[in-house]
C-alpha cells in the first residue's frame, strides 16, 4: 500500500533523514520508535508532503506522491494525525469530524457509520458534540484528531504519537482501535515512544537512530531486539 | 557511567563541529549599520556636496525613528502605526517654545520631548486594553488625526503656514567642516541601534519579547505584559521625540502637511522592507523606500506614494522577510546548530547540580493548600471542590483521566485563572486574588502542556529566560550551569527540537527559576524510556537535594509511582483519593487507572 524508497528530507539545507525505506500493506500496522530527535516526526512529515523530500520516493499504491502538496496527498488518501492534537478550536466536536471528512465528499449514510463507530470508540466526544474543540481537554483532543482522521477513512493512516498527553488506561483502547481499523483494511504507521504497551498490537516494528533506520523487525522480536542493541552498546 | 560517556561524547562533538556560527547576526549588523550611518552622515559634507548633505540628514533621521519602530514592532509586539504623530509632536512643540515663543532651542526641546513622552502615553493606554490590528487602527487615527489638529489650532500652531525657525549655532562648523547639527544626526541613529541592540540582548528586553509572543508564559516568568507594553512605548516615543527636535533645525520649517499619514507609513514600511527585527533593517528599508522615491525618481514626486507602494509590493512578494531578513534566512540555512537526537539532554547537566543537602517533605509545613477549589468555564465544571494539601518539599502526584481537571486547577495554582469558590494558600499565604505574576515572584514556576518555546531566540535564551525571572541570587550550582548551558547552546536555533525536547527545555528553564515550588504538566509525554528515567532522576534531585516542592501532573503511572511522595486522584473535578503510592495503589477506586492492573 505504502511504499518509501531511500527517502533523504531535512529542513532546509540541514539534512534530518538519511536513506530511509519502508513499506506497510493495508491490514497491517508499522510501529516506529526511536529517541527524541532522531527524525520521526520529519519522516512522517516527509511521507505527507509537509516537508519535500530531497530524494528518494513515495508511493501510494505504486503511485508517486513525493513532491506532491500536502492537500493532495491527503486527497489520495493518505492521512496524518500530527502530535499535539491538532483540531479546530472554534468548531464543536461534530463539526471538527465533519471537517475530517471534507476531502471525500459524499456519502453521508458512510460518514454517519463512522461517526457512530468513533462514539462508540469514544463515548466522551458523543457526550460532548457540541462543545468546542477548545474546551475539551488535551487528551479528549487527541480522540478528537483521531476520530477525524478515521471519518475520512483514509488508505494510510500515519499517527505520530497517538499517546501523547493520553491517560495511560486510555492507549490501549486507542490500540486495539487502532488495530481494528487496521484490519478492516488501512495501512497504519504509528510513531510512539512507549513501545512495550504499542508492540503488541503492530506488525512490525522499525527503530530509526540518527536520520537512519537502526533496524526493522517482527513487532513481536522488538523488545528482544531492542534488549540485544542496547547490550551491545554497553560493550563498546 | 552513561552519563559521563554522553558527556565525553557531547565534548567530542563540539570539537568535531569546531566553531559554531552565530544564532543570529545581531551584533554584526549592528556595526554595518554604524559604518553605512558614518558614510552617509560625514563622507557628503567630506565631498562638499551641500544636496546630499540635506538629504542624508532627513534619511538619517527617519532612519532612526525607524529603529525605534523596529524595536515596538518586533521586540516588544506592539503594531503602531502613528509613529510619524510622535515625530511630529517633538518637532512642532519645540518649534512653537522656540519659533514663536522665544524660549531658547534647549528649552524648547525639553518640552518637545514631553509632548512626545506624553503622546508615547496616549499610545500606550490603548494598547492595554487592545492588541494587534486594534491597536493599529487606532494608532492609525491618530496619524490621520495629526496633521487636521495642526491646522485646526492655528492659535497655537500657526496653522497651515507653518512655523519657520532658525538654530544658526547648529549649523557652525566644528571640526573637518561638519556642523553640529550633521554631528548630532550621524550620531543620534548610531545610539539608536545600539540602545536597540542593547535592550534586546538584556534582561527587558528578553522578558518584552517573551511578553509579546507568550502573554500567558510571561506571566508565568513573574513579568507583566502590561508593563512592558507600557515601557516599550515610552522609550519609543522619547526615542522618535528626539528624532523630532534634530528634524526641526535640519528643515527649519514645520507645517502640518509634513507630518500627515505619509509620514507613518514610511517608517512602518521601511521595517517591513528592511526586514522585519533586524537591525539593519531600518537603514536599507529607508534608502529603499526614501531615496529611490524621492531622490533618484524625483521627476516623478506626484506618484510617490504609488512609488512607495509598488516598492513595498515588490519587496515584500520578492523578499517576504525583509531584504536584510531574507539575506540572514540564507545565512542561516546554511549553518543551523541545534537538531537531532543530542540537540537538548538533561543528562550532561544533571552532574552539574550540586547538593549536599538531604531534603525530607515537611510533616507539618504546606506548600500549597487548596480549601474547595471550584472552578467553573461556563456551565462545565472544571474543578469541583477540591481539597488539596502539598507538604513543603514533597514530589506531589496529580494524576486522572483526561479532562478530570488537572490542568484547570494548575491554571488556578499558577494565578492564570481564579477560582470561582473556595481558596488555595502558598506557603501558608492566601493567593486566591493574586495575579499570575505576582505567583510567580512568590517563588512558583510551572511548565505547559505545550512547551512555550521561541524560535525567535536561541536555545540558550529560552532557558535564560528562566534565570531572568528568578527572584533570588543565583546560587553556585546554578551559575555554573547556565555557563555550561550557555556555552553548549548559546547559538544553537531551538525550532528543530522534537516536541519531547521541547519539554525538557522548559524543564531546564523552570529549573533555572529556582523556583521553590515546580508544576509540571504532563512533563513525560513525548520523551524515550531514557529521557524520562533522567527526568525521573531530575526531579528526585530537586526535591532531595534542593528542597523543591513539586506538583506532577503525569499521565505516566510508572513514572509517578516511582518518585511521587504522595499522589491526589483527581475525577471530574474531585479529588476521590490521596495518600502515598502504596496506599492509592490499593484504592479500589482507581484501579481502573491502571493499564490492566500493570501497576503496582
Amino acid at each position: 500500500m505504502l511504499k518509501v524508497n531511500n527517502l533523504y528530507a531535512g529542513y532546509g539545507i540541514v539534512p534530518v533523514l538519511e536513506d530511509v525505506s519502508l513499506s506497510v500493506s493495508a491490514g497491517e500496522i508499522l510501529l516506529i520508535g526511536g529517541e527524541n530527535g532522531a527524525g520521526k516526526s520529519t519522516l512522517m512529515r516527509a511521507i505527507a508532503g509537509f516537508n519535500k523530500p530531497t530524494k528518494g520516493e513515495v508511493l501510494l499504491d505504486g503511485k508517486p506522491l513525493q513532491g506532491m502538496a500536502p492537500e493532495a496527498i491527503a486527497q489520495s488518501g493518505l492521512r496524518l494525525v500530527l502530535d499535539g492534537h491538532r483540531v479546530f478550536p472554534e468548531l464543536s466536536v461534530y463539526d471538527n469530524l465533519r471537517m475530517g471528512a471534507a476531502a471525500r465528499r459524499g456519502d453521508k449514510a458512510a460518514f454517519n457509520r463512522a461517526v457512530e463507530q468513533i462514539y462508540d470508540v469514544f463515548p466522551i466526544l458523543k457526550e460532548k458534540h457540541r462543545a468546542y474543540a477548545r474546551d475539551l481537554s488535551g487528551g479528549q483532543q487527541q480522540m478528537l484528531a483521531l476520530g477525524q482522521a478515521f471519518v475520512a477513512q483514509p488508505k494510510v493512516l500515519l499517527c505520530d504519537e497517538p499517546s501523547m498527553g493520553l491517560a495511560q488506561a486510555l492507549l490501549p483502547p486507542i490500540l486495539s482501535f487502532l488495530r481494528n481499523w487496521a484490519e478492516s483494511g488501512t495501512a497504519v504507521v504509528i510513531v510512539e515512544q512507549h513501545l512495550k504497551v504499542t508492540a503488541p498490537y503492530a506488525d512490525r516494528a522499525m527503530i530509526i537512530e540518527r536520520g537512519k533506520v537502526k533496524f526493522t523487525c517482527r513487532a513481536s522480536e522488538l523488545d528482544e531486539k531492542l534488549g540485544l542493541a542496547e547490550t551491545a552498546e554497553v560493550v563498546h | 557511567m552513561t552519563v559521563s560517556k554522553t558527556m565525553a561524547a557531547g565534548a567530542q562533538a563540539a570539537q568535531n563541529k569546531g566553531v559554531k556560527a552565530r544564532f543570529n547576526s545581531d551584533l554584526p549588523q549592528v556595526w554595518i549599520g554604524i559604518a553605512l550611518i558614518a558614510v552617509t552622515g560625514f563622507l557628503p559634507t567630506l565631498l562638499g556636496n551641500s544636496y546630499w548633505v540635506h538629504t542624508f540628514h532627513i534619511v538619517n533621521i527617519y532612519i532612526a525613528a525607524a529603529i525605534f519602530q523596529n524595536f515596538l514592532f518586533i521586540d516588544a509586539g506592539q503594531k503602531s502605526f502613528g509613529q510619524g504623530v510622535l515625530l511630529g509632536l517633538g518637532a512642532y512643540v519645540t518649534a512653537i517654545f522656540f519659533g514663536m515663543h522665544g524660549y531658547s532651542f534647549a528649552a524648547a526641546s525639553v518640552m518637545g520631548l514631553l509632548a512626545a513622552f506624553l503622546g508615547g502615553l496616549l499610545f500606550a493606554l490603548p494598547a492595554l486594553r487592545v492588541q494587534y490590528f486594534h491597536l493599529g487602527f487606532v494608532t492609525l487615527s491618530a496619524a490621520i488625526v495629526f496633521p487636521q489638529l495642526l491646522m485646526t489650532l492655528d492659535k497655537w500652531t500657526n496653522g497651515i503656514n507653518g512655523i519657520s525657525v532658525a538654530v544658526p549655532w547648529l549649523h557652525h562648523e566644528v571640526i573637518f567642516g561638519l556642523s553640529w547639527l550633521t554631528i548630532l544626526i550621524a550620531i543620534y541613529p548610531m545610539l539608536a541601534l545600539a540602545l536597540h541592540y542593547g535592550i534586546r540582548n538584556s534582561r527587558l528586553g528578553r522578558q518584552m519579547r517573551v511578553a509579546a509572543l507568550s502573554p500567558e508564559a510571561a506571566r508565568t516568568l513573574g513579568v507583566k505584559p502590561g508593563v512592558m507594553r507600557f515601557i516599550a512605548f515610552i522609550i519609543a516615543s522619547v526615542g522618535t521625540g528626539i528624532c523630532g527636535i534634530l528634524y526641526l533645525p535640519a528643515v527649519s520649517f514645520v507645517s502640518p502637511q509634513g507630518f500627515n499619514m505619509e509620514m507613518s507609513f514610511l517608517f512602518f514600511m521601511a521595517v517591513v522592507v528592511g526586514g522585519r527585527g533586524q537591525l539593519l533593517g531600518p537603514i536599507i528599508g529607508m534608502w529603499v523606500v526614501f531615496i529611490l522615491p524621492n531622490v533618484a525618481l524625483v521627476e516623478y514626486v506626484d506618484y510617490r506614494l504609488l512609488i512607495y507602494g509598488t516598492l513595498t509590493l515588490l519587496t515584500v512578494v520578492l523578499f517576504p522577510d525583509g531584504i536584510v531578513g531574507t539575506i540572514e534566512r540564507k545565512r542561516k540555512a546554511r549553518s543551523i546548530h541545534g537538531r537531532g537526537e543530542k540537540a537538548f539532554r538533561i543528562d550532561p547537566f544533571l552532574e552539574r547540580l550540586k547538593g549536599t543537602a538531604e531534603h525530607r517533605p515537611s510533616e507539618s509545613e504546606y506548600a500549597v493548600e487548596v480549601r474547595n477549589g471550584v472552578k467553573r468555564f461556563g456551565a462545565v465544571v472544571a474543578v469541583g471542590g477540591v481539597n488539596m494539601k502539598v507538604r513543603k518539599g514533597e514530589i506531589h502526584g496529580l494524576i486522572g483521566a483526561n479532562g478530570s481537571g488537572k490542568t484547570s486547577l494548575l491554571n488556578v495554582l499558577s494565578g492564570l485563572s481564579r477560582l470561582d469558590e473556595g481558596s488555595f494558600l502558598i506557603n501558608g499565604q492566601d493567593a486566591t486574588r493574586m495575579a499570575a505574576d505576582r505567583i510567580a515572584n512568590t517563588g512558583l514556576g510551572r511548565t505547559f502542556q505545550t512547551p512555550r518555546i521561541f524560535t525567535q531566540m536561541s536555545l540558550w535564551e529560552n532557558l535564560r529566560i528562566g534565570l531572568d525571572a528568578s527572584t533570588t541570587n543565583a546560587s553556585e550550582g546554578i551559575r555554573q550551569l547556565a555557563a555550561q548551558l550557555e556555552a553548549e547552546f548559546g547559538q544553537d536555533n531551538a525550532e528543530l527540537l522534537s516536541h519531547g525536547q521541547r519539554r525538557l527545555v522548559e524543564v531546564m528553564r523552570v529549573v533555572l527559576k529556582e523556583a521553590d515550588i515546580i508544576l509540571f504538566d504532563e512533563p513525560a509525554a513525548g520523551l524515550s524510556q531514557s529521557e524520562r528515567a533522567d527526568f525521573a532522576k531530575l526531579v528526585r534531585f530537586l526535591s532531595r537535594n534542593l528542597g523543591k516542592t513539586i506538583i506532577l501532573v503525569e499521565h505516566d503511572l510508572d513514572l509517578v509511582w516511582n518518585i511521587a511522595d504522595t499522589i491526589t486522584v483527581l475525577e471530574q473535578g474531585k479529588a476521590v483519593a490521596s495518600g502515598s503510592p502504596e496506599a492509592i495503589a490499593r484504592d479500589p477506586a482507581v484501579q481502573h487507572m491502571f493499564v490492566g492492573g500493570a501497576r503496582a
